[in-house]
């Protein structure tokens, strides 16, 4: 909640930029976290549609963000 | 384009392509030329480079931008490094920096293909027949505000690398 609580702040802070920069991290680390595990249930013999589930997004959203990265 | 590149140059520009495909960048900036360049093994480059504490471990680390996310996620309440700590203990030593390689084509910015121009320019200027990687380094430096930003977040400005280095040149002959 604490966490939640800094990025209201920092989303409605007086300096627009600083707020958008730092939403602009968070996706970034966030895309980063999503790669890492996309990865990791692959490795572990996920499918495509148990990735997708989990995410609680559809397996187009899934396998168009990722799939590029597993083709060999 | 390239047929005056030197056999080195040629090779900063290949290195600079592998390096933002490391990164997980969809696209190769006069940043990755930079650090390219400061992994050529000897000559005014590296020696101007390193003098500057420039060296491709910090360049990389202040190209990728993620000095200036620690900093944006801190205010957020977000430890960037525990983050990379966790991920780490759970994925295995080395995990966070490694991205697998993108495949296929990856482009230059309209930023780093001023810069290969602005080389070309530099060795014309210079009156060298060929173009060396000190060629690259100065139409890197002139290329736009990206590598100023790189660089400064290591404390250098662009204008004292191109001091030095015109001068390391000027004493070669």
């Amino acid at each position: 909640m604490d966490d939640l609580g800094k990025l209201a702040v920092a989303a409605t802070n007086d300096h627009p930029g600083e707020g958008l920069r730092a939403i602009a991290a968070l996706r970034r680390l966030l895309d980063r976290l999503e790669e890492l595990h996309v990865e990791h249930a692959r490795d572990r013999g996920w499918s495509w549609e148990e990735i997708a589930g989990a995410l609680g997004v559809t397996k187009q959203t899934v396998h168009r963000k990722h799939g590029r990265r597993f083709r060999r | 384009m390239f047929e005056r590149f030197t056999k080195q140059a040629r090779q900063v520009v290949k290195s600079a392509v592998d390096i933002a495909a490391r990164q997980g960048s969809g696209k190769v900036g006069p940043e990755h030329l930079l650090v390219a360049l400061s992994g050529v093994p000897d000559g005014p480059v590296r020696e101007v480079l390193s003098e500057l504490g420039a060296t491709p471990a910090t360049l990389a680390a202040a190209a990728s931008g993620e000095q200036d996310d620690a900093a944006l996620l801190a205010r957020l309440g977000i430890d960037l490094e525990e983050v990379r700590r966790s991920v780490e203990r759970n994925f295995g030593e080395g995990t966070w920096a490694r991205r697998s390689i993108r495949k296929g084509h990856i482009p230059f910015t309209p930023e780093a293909k001023k810069a290969l121009e602005l080389s070309l320019r530099h060795a014309l200027a210079l009156k060298s027949k060929s173009l060396e990687v000190e060629h690259v380094l100065l139409g890197v430096l002139d290329a736009g505000p990206t590598v100023r930003k790189t660089l400064n977040v290591i404390s250098v400005e662009p204008g004292q690398v191109k001091r030095r280095l015109l001068a390391v040149l000027k004493a070669a002959g």
